[in-house]
């Protein structure tokens, strides 16, 4: 039997390792498949939409490009303007180099078409000579400024764009200048890397440009990687082909890549598998450990109670079937546990899904946010920047125009004045004499007067009359075109340098207004993308209406509108809301002008949820019914005892120090329970003392300390594992919102493991002190280690309802206000119910000890709320109030003592009577099944001139102390008469002779009846007349 | 006095039949190469045929992964690789530096004249490329230009060659310099560049008006300002491994490469670095 047992045990350890790694290999495998499930939908859903993105932004870049070189060729066509309108223009090294400050461009030149320059600002190197730079030379053609060459050598230091416009059929004027501020604009708005920069797949993943021809980096977010080989770096060469899906390691770093090819370059969107393994470890780690100790706990509890079958000799109830033999006992407490355990698992496996889905998805939300902040923040600079830039630009123009009206005053004339607006590429230019009356304009106006009147748009142009050199006004509404216009005025100074009038141009600022749309919040939210289906949307503050929505009907709504709540509308909110009738995980953030919404819908972040929860529960399942089975069910071997021999009634370990009692409990079962004393004794007790249940509870403490202290050691050290942006953190950091929800509930259950292992730990300190201590010192730690408990039980409980959205400040007030109002009406219950909750906090007495109260011994039934429930030796049940339950005796002991005491006359041989005992006492132990251990001799324990009281005492259970006492005064009875001790003699005198054999067959046939008939008598009164259990 | 006549007569035979026994060893490690490594000269600059990785130290490219296979088939432990130039190549493998030649190397009468060739393993064309702003659309726009080509290819007299049979030019060489990168012909010029980076400056700064080489390289040269001449082309260039003339590996490379190209390793090589 101790070897099935025991093989029993290697057979559940071996099924506990194989499902455990089944289990983690399972689990592990299936969330990996899930993850990469959606990942590649998503990478396709971005994929499908990438050649689109790139489009626009290569539209962009055009378009960037062509502003840029309209601004120069306005610039070479100027010159050309002057060279042919007797501007003092002339082919000269000193007039290139005014030109070219006056210009701002880098050099200009005059070159003749043969490539010869003819005047220059600075030297080049170029070589107007080669046919690189005929497209250059098209201007003879056209008349009008060339297109732009560009000549990009790094290694030379050469890179300048080139625009010519023909002065004569011989000669051009070549504008050279660095397009480096092009390339600013463009890196900045319009590049590959400007868009690739804002996409995201997954939590943490980004897009990488590799190309095509060289397998150089030419983008990835880490500009460390830009420029990198990406062969070098680790990537297959032969994994780089259009639609394919492969694991890689790129420096170092372990990634998740789909690759698609656009033109000469290959996009890979690239996850990190840490992300993905991140999340995967911890949820399996915690499903597993959940899932080792429902396993360990169902079958080691299993094996504790074979054990305890065989100590004390297997007697339950057993069904055979088949060649197997069911044990029942064993069974229904393996099922029970096998259920909790089952729900515990399952529970736990879609707590953890839901924890983690939700968390990094907030952790996602939360970056996204920072992201888009930083870029708007980012914007609002470039958008200033970009306004001085251009208003510079215009003010340039205008200079350049007043330059020429002041050398050339015949142009001041329609005809010249269009031509001049053609070459500056402005809309309007006026020229006003010193009297703020137009002289002549590009336009059709006959005459035009600047406002004298204050406050007027045009008022503001006096002040160039008045020493102002120049003005620049705010673009404003064209109200005859609609078109966004913008004014600026140069003065014009007469020789003596009086002002003697104004030069007004009007430009167009719909390049700028372009510009600034690419920086305004809803093209950057456009770009926002969290996973296939989220997106990001923002509310002007004002108002709160929709500023931006992905879907454009429901920009302008207002907040309610959309679904959202008050509440919900403030800086680092994060919790589901429902926009549109869908529901969304979704973080805000407070913008300068915005509020900011990144929201991820739940559909998507909980698809791993269902199908992982199942398929744990599925492997639990079959796991606890194989423990089940193994646990429960034994081969029938043939010739084997059925029984091991009866239980023997004297236990093999006695003595006070036992601490294993059973009790009746009121319903008639008999438990094991733990006795009074050693409830609060520090030592710990032996193994084998245990109940399988005390064992069971003994396993799952250790597996709840070992879970509790994993916790602890990841709050404590956690920031030093895992990073700031982990899920972690984020569930440790304050950003999510108090309330019931799962990240309350998670960091409540974690700051209670801290508390937990502390206070442990405080305790078990206290307890080593206590054991080195005196008594005093003792009394101290055992009062300190009480307070630590209760400390740490009203801290948490004070603690987590805050995490858990009570505020806790008015909750004591109110608290106090309810307890003033209760009581008046109800103090009584309010105290029973306190007392109650003390009863079991402090572990007074338990369900089937036997307690004194008062006057008053019973096993206890029930404790409730308000009372409890106490059966007393009669079958009455008292029902205690909980408040006047004071002055507890509890008697839950191993074994309680019957005493008798017995007078006899002080003129007895006392040597006689004790001689008589030491021969009589073992046998009356074996006429009384009830003694456990004695009977006893103590002594004498009273004495008088005439009588001294002798005290017989043995050891019983308490059930049976009332019922021994009385056979036990029976057997001194019968034993003192048999010896004819005084006065219990049969006859008055002592009688010398010796009983005949006759007398005494007949004394024994007598005592024989007398035993039957007592023993009878007290089995059909057993449940009756028990008072007070005498 | 007769002694040490003995003595210097001993030396001497010593020596010979060292020398002896080292030729044998010799001839048996050249003949017998099992085991050992193939030596393959192979271009460090032509990204996705063969480019040299400075932080690696290793080549990368199909021709690279040819080699490998190649010195796999033939029983050798492993390839050991060598940068060669078109200007070095066939001096080192002449010399015995490399065993074979993997380089964009490919056939013509003149070098089957000096070297075994196995099969071609891949056929490219001479293309030319021209900045679109020096509006050269197509040959007819080449008068007077000037060529850039790689020194040391036969780009160059392919080029003469094939200008002369369209009737561009007359082929005759005017003068060149002394050293021949600069050269005269009727009506175009000659360049000649050690590098194709110094040939691609130089016809970023507009010293060369067309760039002629393998298509193979001029695609890791082209951008969105640069054109491929269209209808010129000169057919076709058949890369294939140079051994050296009459060496016992000739036959056996020869066979390997076949065997590669015929059971589609070649294809699936070219098409992953493609």
């Amino acid at each position: 039997m101790m070897y099935r047992t025991k093989g029993k045990a290697v057979i559940l350890a071996v099924a506990i390792a194989v499902s455990m790694v089944v289990m983690g290999i399972l689990l592990n495998g299936m969330q990996e498949r899930l993850q990469l499930e959606s990942l590649d939908h998503e990478i396709r859903q971005e994929a499908a939409e990438l050649p689109g993105v790139l489009q626009a932004a290569a539209d962009e870049t055009v378009g960037n490009e062509e502003t840029f070189d309209a601004i120069y060729q306005s610039k070479a066509e100027s010159v050309a303007f002057m060279a042919r309108n007797d501007v003092g223009f002339e082919a000269s090294d000193a007039k290139m180099r005014e030109y070219k400050d006056l210009l701002k461009v880098d050099n200009i030149m005059v070159v003749a078409r043969d490539g010869q320059v003819v005047a220059k600002a600075a030297d080049t190197k170029a070589n107007f000579a080669y046919d690189r730079f005929n497209a250059l030379r098209v201007t003879f053609d056209t008349g009008k400024a060339s297109d732009a060459v560009e000549i990009e050598l790094p290694e030379r230091g050469w890179l300048e764009r080139y625009y010519a416009c023909a002065l004569d059929d011989d000669s051009m004027v070549v504008i050279e200048n660095s397009p480096s501020e092009l390339r600013e604009l463009v890196d900045g708005t319009s590049s590959t890397a400007s868009v690739l920069k804002d996409m995201t797949v997954g939590r943490n993943g980004y897009v990488m440009a590799v190309s095509a021809r060289d397998y150089l980096v030419t983008y990835s977010p880490d500009t460390a990687v830009v420029g990198a080989d990406a062969l070098e770096a680790g990537l297959d060469v032969s994994e780089l082909e259009d639609g394919n899906f492969f694991h890689a390691e790129f420096n170092g770093e372990a990634l998740y890549c789909g690759v698609f090819q656009i033109d000469d370059a290959y996009y890979l969107y690239c996850v990190p598998e840490a992300d993905l393994a991140g999340s995967r470890a911890i949820t399996v780690g915690v499903i597993l450990f959940v899932f080792l100790a429902v396993m360990a706990a169902v079958a080691l509890y299993g094996i504790f109670v074979m054990q305890e079958g065989l100590r004390a000799g297997a007697g339950e109830g057993s069904v055979s079937f088949g060649g197997y033999r069911y044990n029942k006992a064993i069974g229904k407490k393996a099922i029970v546990l096998s259920i909790v355990g089952f729900l515990a698992i399952v529970g736990v496996a879609f707590y953890m899904q839901t924890l983690f889905a939700l968390s990094s998805q907030a952790v996602a939300n939360g970056q996204r946010c920072a992201e888009v902040s930083e870029t708007l923040a980012s914007n609002t600079k470039r958008a200033d920047v970009l306004e001085d830039q251009y208003a510079q630009r215009y003010l340039d123009k205008n200079h350049l125009a007043a330059y020429m009206i002041e050398r050339n005053p015949e142009l001041v004339s329609h005809g010249k004045l269009v031509e001049m607006a053609d070459a500056l590429q402005v809309a309007y230019v006026y020229v006003f004499d010193g009297n703020g009356n137009m002289t002549a304009s590009n336009t059709s106006q006959r005459s035009y007067s600047l406002s004298n009147t204050y406050g007027d748009s045009s008022y503001a142009f006096r002040s160039l009359l008045a020493g102002k050199d120049e003005f620049i006004q705010e673009p404003s509404v064209n109200a005859s075109t609609g078109e966004v216009d913008q004014w600026l005025g140069v003065a014009l100074y007469d020789d003596s340098g009086i002002a003697s009038g104004l030069v007004q141009i009007g430009v167009r600022t719909s390049n700028l207004a372009t510009l600034m749309k690419s920086l305004q919040i809803d093209h950057v939210l456009d770009g926002v993308k969290v996973g296939s289906e989220g997106f990001a949307f923002a509310l002007g503050k004002e108002d709160d209406t929709v500023a931006y929505y992905p879907n454009a009907k429901y920009i302008g709504k207002s907040a309610e509108e959309l679904g959202l709540e008050k509440t919900q509308i403030k800086d680092g909110f994060s919790d589901y809301i429902t926009v549109g009738g869908e529901r969304y995980f979704a973080n805000c953030t407070e913008l300068a002008d915005y509020y900011l919404f990144v929201a991820g819908p739940e559909g998507e972040l909980m698809a791993e949820r269902g199908p992982l929860s199942v398929a744990t529960g599925v492997i639990a399942l079959i796991c606890l019914l194989f423990v089940f089975a193994v646990l429960s069910l034994e081969h029938r071997a043939q010739g084997e005892p059925g029984e091991q021999g009866r239980p023997s009634a004297r236990r093999g370990h006695r003595g006070s120090d036992a601490r294993m009692v059973n009790v009746v409990m009121a319903d008639g079962r008999t438990k094991r329970t733990e006795s009074a004393v050693s409830r609060w004794l520090n030592g710990s007790m032996a193994w084998n003392e245990k109940s399988p249940e005390q064992k069971l509870a003994t396993v799952i403490r250790w597996f709840a300390g070992v879970g509790v202290f994993c916790v602890f050691l990841a709050v404590v050290f956690g920031d030093r594992v895992f990073s700031s942006d982990s899920v972690f953190a984020y569930i440790l950091g304050d950003d999510w919102e108090r309330g019931v929800n799962v990240f309350a509930v998670t960091a409540s259950i974690m700051y209670a493991c801290v508390a937990i292992t502390v206070a442990t730990i405080a305790q078990w300190v206290l307890r080593l002190l206590s054991d080195v201590l005196g008594t005093r010192g003792e009394t101290v730690c055992r009062l300190l280690s009480s307070v630590v408990k209760y400390g740490m039980v009203v801290f948490m409980l004070y603690w987590c309802l805050g995490v858990l959205g009570v505020d806790t400040a008015t909750l004591l007030a109110s608290m106090g206000i309810i307890t003033l109002a209760l009581s008046f009406g109800a103090k009584d219950l309010i105290t029973d119910i306190l007392c109650g909750l003390f009863i079991i906090f402090e572990g007074e007495f338990r369900v089937g000890d036997i307690i004194q109260v008062g006057s008053s011994t019973g096993t206890v039934m029930e404790i409730g709320v308000r009372t409890t429930k106490i059966k007393n030796g009669a079958g009455d049940v008292l029902v205690l109030r909980n408040s006047g339950i004071s002055n507890v005796v509890n008697k839950t002991k191993l074994d309680s003592y019957a005493n008798v005491d017995v007078v006899i006359p002080t003129g007895e041989s006392l040597p006689y009577v004790e001689n008589v005992l030491s021969r009589e006492l073992p046998k009356v132990a074996e006429r009384v099944p009830e003694i456990l251990d004695g009977p006893f001799y103590k002594g004498v324990v009273e004495l008088t001139d005439s009588a001294m009281t002798i005290r017989v005492v043995a050891t019983c259970s308490e059930t049976d102390r009332a019922a021994l006492e009385r056979s036990l005064k029976r057997e001194m009875k019968l034993l003192l008469s048999r010896n004819d001790i005084a006065p219990y003699q049969l006859t008055c005198e002592h009688d010398e002779a010796e009983p005949t054999a006759d007398e005494l067959m007949e004394n024994a046939a007598q005592l024989k009846e007398a035993d039957a008939f007592s023993e009878q008598q007290a089995n059909a009164a057993r449940n009756v007349g028990n008072d007070a259990r005498k | 006095m007769g002694s040490v006549f003995k003595a210097r007569w001993a030396v001497c035979l010593l020596a010979v039949c060292m020398a002896a026994c080292a030729c044998l060893l010799g001839g048996c490690a050249a003949g017998e190469a099992s085991g050992g490594v193939l030596k393959v000269g192979v271009r460090a600059d032509v990204v996705g045929f063969s480019s040299y990785n400075e932080h690696t130290g290793k080549f990368y490219g199909a021709e690279v992964d040819i080699a490998e296979e190649l010195a796999r088939r033939l029983g050798y432990a492993g390839a050991e690789f060598t940068a060669v130039t078109p200007e070095s190549r066939e001096e080192m493998l002449q010399r015995g530096a490399v065993d074979c030649l993997i380089a964009c190397y490919s056939v013509s009468d003149e070098r089957s004249e000096l070297f075994d060739f196995s099969p071609e393993y891949c056929t490219d064309s001479i293309i030319l490329v021209a900045q679109d702003t020096s509006l050269i659309k197509g040959i007819d726009d080449l008068g007077g230009c000037t060529f850039g080509v790689m020194s040391g290819a036969n780009t160059a007299p392919q080029l003469a060659r094939h200008l002369a049979e369209v009737g561009f030019s007359d082929g005759k060489q005017l003068s060149a310099s002394s050293d021949g990168c600069d050269a005269e012909y009727d009506t175009w010029h000659l360049m000649m560049y050690s590098s194709y980076q110094e040939l691609s400056d130089a016809l970023e700064s507009g010293e060369v008006d067309v760039m002629a080489c393998d298509g193979v390289i001029a695609k890791a040269y082209l951008n969105d300002e640069r054109v491929i001449l269209p209808g010129f082309s000169i057919d076709p260039q058949r890369y294939a491994v140079a051994t050296q003339k009459g060496s016992a590996l000739s036959g056996r490379v020869g066979d390997a490469v076949r065997g590669m190209v015929d059971d589609g390793t070649v294809a699936a090589i070219i098409d992953a670095w493609d």
